[in-house]
C-alpha cells in the first residue's frame, strides 16, 4: 500500500466514517467556544461571566440571556462559555499528564524483563485495583484549593493513569516479540532507541485514544470535585456551575437552565469521545461494523440522535 | 480409486457466486462455480489464498458472514444420493440446523480457533451428539470417548482444554468432532495447514481409512496440490474465484492442462515419488476488485496467447478432464483438426 | 470503552504434548489463588501506606488544621493530641519510621482517631453507620446494571449493525459520558421536585424507627429508587459498549461458525459459546470498571444525601474532617479490594487458561 498523501489529508480532514466526523465536529465546535467564546459573548451580547447583578435573579431564557441567569443574577450563557474554557484546559492538562504516565510506566513494565519490569507491572497493577476518584479527593481536598484549576489537573493527571497504563502494557507485551522489534534488539539498537523508535509509533494509535479518554475523564472528575466542593470554587469551570446551583437550591426552584447545559456539555465531549473511538475501532477492525449497506444508512441516524438528547 | 460406474451425486453446486459487499463496491470472491460430489469421493479444492476456495466452502456449507453474500446461484443436497434432492439456499435456519452435522459436518483450517478454549473437549462433542440425538448425557460423554479412540487419542483426554492438547491432538479432535453423527459429507477447510508434515501425513492416512469405514465423501481445500494427488479422487483447482481445472487427481497431477496448475504442482515437493525441481509462480494473486481482462491469470502465465488478454476462457462442460485455458482449446481444436485430418 | 476491548492480555498458551492432565489441577488451582491473595495483601498494604504518606507529603499542615477544628469544639487532651500526630504527622512526631509504626499500630487495634464533622464520634463508628448504607444501595444496583449491560451488549453485538445495535451503541456513548451527579439531579428535580412520586433524599423516613420492620425496610426501598436508578442508568452503558464490542469480535471466531455448523440452536451458540467467551474481559477489566461505579456512586450518594459513606465523605470535606476521610478511604479501598479479589476469583473459575502456572 502505498502512501496517498492526498487522500490521506482528505481522509484526516473529512474522516468517511460518520461517527469519526460528527465526533471530530462536535470537539471542534466546543473547542472554538473555548478559544473565542467569552469575547463573542461579550461583543455580541455584552455578557461577562464574572459580572454580578447583570439581570434579575434565576431569570428564565430570555433574548437577553440567552440561557437565564444565575440566583446571583450572573449570565448562564457566559459562564458556560467561559467555563467550557477551564474544563477543557483542565481536560487537556490533566489528560496529558495522565496520559504521559501510563505510556511510561505501560511500555516499560511492558517492554522491560526481571526485577524492573516486574516491580513496575506490580505497581500499575496496585494502582489499578485502588479506586481512583476516592484519592483523588483526598488529596485534593489536602491541597484545599490552592493552585487554582492547574493544581485540580495535576492531581487528576496524577490519579488517573493506572486504566491506561493498562492497555499499553498490554499492547507492549504483544508487540515485543514481533519481528520487528526483535530485529531492532539482534541489530544492537539500544533498548530506548528500540522503544523510541520501533515500538511508540505502533502504540500511537492507542495512545491518541486513551489521551482522547483521559481528556473526557479529567473534564468529568474536574466536575466531580468541585461539584463536592473539594474543587477551587472561585473559578468557573461546568463542575462549579453544577456545584453552585445545587447548594443555591436551583433543583428546588426549578431553574433547570443553571445546571442542565454544564451537564451536557460534559456529555457532549464525552459522547464526541466515544464515537471517534467507536468510528476508528471500526476502520481499523471492519468485523464490529456490522453489515455494511445497513451500517452505513444507519449510521447517519447516529447525530441526529444526539442533538434529539440535546 | 477411480470407479466404473459413477456413484450418485450427493451434493450439486450450480453456477455459484459469492461478493463481499454489494452494488457497485461488491467485490466476486466466487464467480459462476459449478462442481458435483459424488457418494463416498474425496473431492480435491486446490488454489492459492485469495482464490475463494474457503469463501465458496463457507458458501456451500452456508455459513458465510456478512458482508459475504450468496448473489446467485444454486446448492443442493441429495440425502444419499437419491433423486429427491434438498434446496440448500432455500432452507430456513431450522431446517439447515437439522442438516448439520448429521448430513453435512466441517472441519476447520486451525483446531486452536475452532475448538472453544473454555469448555472440555468433551462437552463440545456432547453439545453436538445432543442437539441432534436423543441421548442422555452419560451415553454422550461415551460417546465422545469411542470417537477420540477412532482417531488415536486416549480417551481420558475427553475431559482436557483444548489449550491442553498438542496442535496434533487438537486437529485430529477436531475431524474426530465430525464424525460424531456420521455425516454423509465432510467439508475440511484446509486441516492440515496447521501442523507438521509428519502429522500431516498421519491424519491424511487415518482420514482415508476412516473413509473407508464409514464411507462419507469429503471435500478437501488445500493449496497444497501435492497433497491432494496423494488423497482425493478428483480435484478442481481455483483462480480467482473460478475453476480453471477439473479432473481426476491422477490426470490433474501427470497433465495438468492449465498453466496455473502445472505451477502450483511444481512449487510443491510431491509427498511420494522422485523429487522435482521447485518453482513457484510468479506475480502474486490477482487484486478481485481490479481483475485483469481476458482471463484472470493472464498477467502471470508463461504461456500467455495476445488474445488471452481479450477472451475469457470457460471451463468446458461435460468432460473428465477439462481446463478453462485458451491453450487447451487450440490443443483440442488441433487434436479435433488432426482426427477430422485422419478420417478424411 | 472500546480502547478496553484490547486489554484482552495475550495469553501465552503451552501446548506441550504431555500435560498432566487432571493430576494436581485442584493444587494448581490452589496456588494460582494464593497468588492473588498475596496481591491483594500487597494491594492492600499500598492503600495503608498512600493513606499514611498523603498528608505528610502534601504542603500544609493538616495535623494542625485538624487540631485548630478540634479546639474550636471543645479542650484537646493531650492523647487525643498524640493520636492526631500518628495520624498526619506534624512537627514534633519523630522520624517517618517511628510514625509509620505507630500508625499500623493504631490501625490494628482499630483506632482512627474522632470524627470532627460528628464530634467526638469515633471515626470507625461513623463509618461502620454508613458502610452498608452503601453496601447494599451499591452493590444491588452493580449487579442489576451489570445483567441489564451485559445482556444488551450480548444482543447489539450478536448481530452487530442491526437496528438495535444502531440505535443502542451511540445511546450508549452518549449516556456513558454523562457524570453520574448530573443524571441524580435530573433525577431528583423531574421525580421527586416536579412529580413528587419519589422521597427527595434521605435514607428512609424521619419518622420511621430504623429496624428489621416491613415499615422500615419499605420506608429504605422506596428511598434507594432514585439513587439505584441513577447508578443503573449510567453504569448500565458502559458494560453494554464492553460487552457489545467483545461480542461483535466474538461472533467471528471460529469456535463460534463451528458451533453453528454443529447445527446447535441459536441460544445455546450465544450462551455456551460466543458469550461465554466474550464476557472474559469484561470480569478481568472489572477493576478499572468497579472503580468507576463505585466513586461515580458516592457522587450520587452526596446529590441524594443518602445516609452511605459518599455523604459521610461530603461532610467530611465540608467540615475539613480529615480523621474520617482517612478511615474513609481506607475503607472504601478495602471494599473495592475485596470486590476484586471476588472477580479474580470468578475469573479463574471461568478461564480454564488461567490456571496454568507458568
Amino acid at each position: 500500500m502505498r502512501p496517498d498523501w492526498l487522500g490521506a489529508l482528505c481522509r484526516i480532514v473529512w474522516p468517511r466514517n460518520r461517527k469519526v466526523a460528527v465526533g471530530l465536529v462536535i470537539l471542534l465546535v466546543l473547542v472554538a467556544v473555548a478559544v473565542v467564546g467569552p469575547v463573542l459573548i461579550s461583543m455580541l451580547l455584552g455578557q461577562h461571566a464574572g459580572e454580578l447583578h447583570a439581570g434579575g435573579s434565576l431569570e428564565p431564557p430570555s433574548g437577553r440571556h440567552w440561557l437565564g441567569t444565575t440566583t446571583a443574577g450572573e449570565d448562564v450563557l457566559a459562564q458556560l462559555v467561559t467555563g467550557t474554557r477551564t474544563s477543557l484546559l483542565v481536560g487537556l492538562t490533566g489528560g496529558a499528564i495522565s496520559t504521559g504516565l501510563a505510556v511510561l510506566l505501560g511500555v516499560i513494565s511492558g517492554y522491560s524483563t526481571g526485577k524492573t519490569g516486574a516491580a513496575l507491572t506490580a505497581f500499575v497493577n496496585i494502582f489499578l485495583v485502588i479506586p481512583g476518584l476516592p484519592l483523588l479527593i483526598i488529596i485534593a481536598s489536602y491541597t484545599q484549593g490552592r493552585g487554582g484549576w492547574i493544581m485540580v489537573a495535576v492531581i487528576i493527571g496524577l490519579t488517573s493513569w493506572p486504566g491506561g497504563a493498562r492497555v499499553k502494557r498490554a499492547q507492549t507485551l504483544s508487540l515485543r516479540n514481533r519481528d520487528f522489534v526483535q530485529a531492532a534488539r539482534y541489530a544492537g539498537e539500544s533498548k530506548v532507541r528500540t522503544v523510541l523508535f520501533e515500538l511508540v509509533p505502533h502504540l500511537a494509535p492507542l495512545i491518541a485514544s486513551t489521551f482522547l479518554f483521559a481528556v473526557v475523564s479529567s473534564i468529568a472528575a474536574e466536575a466531580g470535585l468541585t461539584f463536592i466542593g473539594a474543587g477551587n470554587p472561585t473559578t468557573i469551570s461546568w463542575g462549579t456551575m453544577i456545584f453552585w446551583a445545587q447548594t443555591q437550591g436551583a433543583l428546588l426552584s426549578g431553574a433547570w437552565w443553571w445546571f442542565v447545559p454544564p451537564g451536557l456539555c460534559i456529555a457532549l465531549v464525552g459522547t464526541a469521545a466515544g464515537l471517534i473511538n467507536f468510528g476508528v475501532d471500526e476502520l481499523s477492525d471492519p468485523r464490529l461494523r456490522g453489515r455494511r449497506a445497513g451500517g452505513r444508512r444507519k449510521a447517519r441516524q447516529v447525530p441526529a440522535a444526539v442533538v434529539e438528547a440535546a | 480409486m477411480i470407479k466404473e460406474t459413477p456413484s450418485p451425486v450427493l451434493l450439486d453446486v450450480g453456477e455459484l457466486t459469492v461478493e463481499y459487499g454489494s452494488g457497485e463496491d461488491a467485490v466476486r470472491a466466487v464467480d459462476g462455480v459449478s462442481f458435483q460430489l459424488r457418494r463416498g469421493e474425496i473431492l480435491g479444492v486446490a488454489g492459492e489464498s485469495g482464490s475463494g476456495k474457503s469463501t465458496l466452502m463457507t458458501a456451500v456449507t452456508r455459513l458465510q458472514r456478512p458482508p459475504a453474500r450468496i448473489a446467485s446461484g444454486s446448492v443442493t443436497y441429495h440425502p444419499g444420493g437419491s433423486g429427491s434432492g434438498i434446496d440448500l439456499l432455500a432452507s430456513t435456519p431450522a431446517e439447515l440446523r437439522e442438516l448439520r452435522w448429521e448430513s453435512l459436518a466441517v472441519v476447520f483450517q486451525s483446531a486452536m480457533a475452532a475448538l472453544n478454549p473454555v469448555m472440555r473437549l468433551g462437552a463440545q462433542f456432547v453439545d453436538a451428539i445432543r442437539a441432534h440425538r436423543r441421548v442422555g448425557r452419560k451415553e454422550a460423554w461415551s460417546r465422545a470417548e469411542e470417537l477420540l479412540d477412532l482417531v488415536g487419542i486416549p480417551t481420558n483426554r475427553v475431559r482436557s482444554y483444548p489449550h491442553e492438547l498438542s496442535g496434533g491432538m487438537r486437529q485430529r479432535a477436531t475431524i474426530a468432532l465430525a464424525l460424531a453423527c456420521e455425516p454423509e459429507i465432510i467439508v475440511m477447510d484446509e486441516p492440515t495447514t496447521a501442523v507438521d508434515v509428519v502429522m500431516q501425513r498421519q491424519i491424511v492416512h487415518r482420514l482415508m481409512r476412516l473413509r473407508r469405514q464409514f464411507g462419507f465423501a469429503i471435500v478437501f481445500v488445500t493449496h497444497d496440490l501435492s497433497l491432494l494427488v496423494e488423497l482425493a479422487d478428483r480435484i478442481m483447482v481455483m483462480y480467482a474465484g473460478r475453476i480453471v481445472e477439473l479432473g481426476s487427481a491422477s490426470a490433474i497431477y501427470r497433465d495438468p492442462r492449465h498453466p496455473y496448475s502445472q505451477g502450483l504442482r511444481d512449487s510443491f515437493p510431491p509427498l511420494h515419488g522422485p523429487l522435482r525441481e521447485l518453482r513457484g509462480i510468479p506475480g502474486s494473486p490477482p487484486d478481485l476488485r481490479a481483475l485483469p481482462t481476458g482471463c484472470a491469470f493472464q498477467p502471470r502465465c508463461p504461456k500467455r496467447l495476445p488474445e488471452c488478454a481479450s477472451t475469457r476462457p470457460e471451463l468446458p462442460l461435460l468432460v473428465e478432464h477439462g481446463a478453462a485455458c485458451l491453450l487447451q482449446r487450440s490443443a483440442d481444436q488441433a487434436t479435433v483438426d488432426e482426427s477430422e485430418a485422419v478420417s478424411r | 470503552m472500546a480502547a478496553q476491548s484490547k486489554t484482552a492480555e495475550p495469553r501465552t498458551v503451552a501446548a506441550p504434548d504431555q500435560t498432566p492432565v487432571r493430576k494436581g489441577l485442584r493444587a494448581v488451582t490452589g496456588s494460582v489463588l494464593a497468588k492473588r491473595i498475596g496481591f491483594y495483601l500487597v494491594a492492600g498494604w499500598a492503600a495503608i501506606t498512600l493513606n499514611f504518606l498523603l498528608p505528610r507529603l502534601m504542603p500544609g499542615d493538616p495535623a494542625s488544621a485538624v487540631l485548630l477544628k478540634m479546639s474550636e469544639l471543645g479542650p484537646v487532651s493531650p492523647q487525643r493530641e498524640a493520636v492526631i500526630h500518628r495520624l498526619f504527622g506534624g512537627a514534633n512526631s519523630g522520624p517517618l519510621w517511628g510514625q509509620y509504626v505507630a500508625y499500623l499500630g493504631g490501625l490494628f487495634r482499630g483506632d482512627f482517631g474522632l470524627s470532627i464533622a460528628f464530634y467526638p464520634t469515633p471515626v470507625t463508628e461513623v463509618v461502620r453507620s454508613g458502610f452498608w448504607w452503601t453496601v447494599i444501595l451499591v452493590g444491588t444496583a452493580t449487579v442489576i446494571s451489570f445483567g441489564i449491560g451485559t445482556t444488551l451488549g450480548v444482543i447489539a453485538g450478536w448481530r452487530p449493525g442491526r437496528r438495535f445495535d444502531s440505535v443502542a451503541s451511540p445511546l450508549s456513548i452518549f449516556i456513558h459520558s454523562v457524570p453520574y451527579f448530573w443524571i441524580a439531579l435530573i433525577f431528583v428535580f423531574v421525580f421527586a421536585f416536579k412529580f413528587g412520586w419519589l422521597p427527595l433524599a434521605g435514607g428512609a423516613g424521619r419518622d420511621v424507627v430504623p429496624g428489621f420492620t416491613a415499615e422500615f425496610i419499605g420506608s429504605a426501598v422506596q428511598h434507594a429508587i432514585l439513587p439505584a436508578a441513577t447508578i443503573v442508568v449510567t453504569s448500565i452503558s458502559g458494560w453494554l459498549i464492553h460487552m457489545r464490542n467483545m461480542m461483535a469480535s466474538v461472533v467471528n471466531e471460529d469456535y463460534v461458525l463451528l458451533a453453528q455448523a454443529k447445527g446447535l440452536a441459536p441460544a445455546r451458540v450465544i450462551s455456551g459459546y460466543a458469550a461465554r467467551n466474550a464476557i472474559l474481559p469484561s470480569i478481568s477489566g472489572f477493576a478499572v470498571s468497579i472503580g468507576m461505579v463505585v466513586g461515580g456512586s458516592l457522587l450520587t450518594e452526596m446529590v441524594f444525601n443518602y445516609p452511605g459513606l459518599g455523604s459521610l465523605l461530603n461532610q467530611a470535606i465540608l467540615n475539613l474532617d480529615y480523621p474520617l476521610m482517612q478511615g474513609l478511604f481506607l475503607v472504601i479501598s478495602m471494599t473495592v479490594l475485596v470486590i476484586n479479589f471476588i472477580a479474580d476469583s470468578v475469573y479463574v473459575l471461568l478461564d480454564p487458561r488461567t490456571r496454568e502456572v507458568s
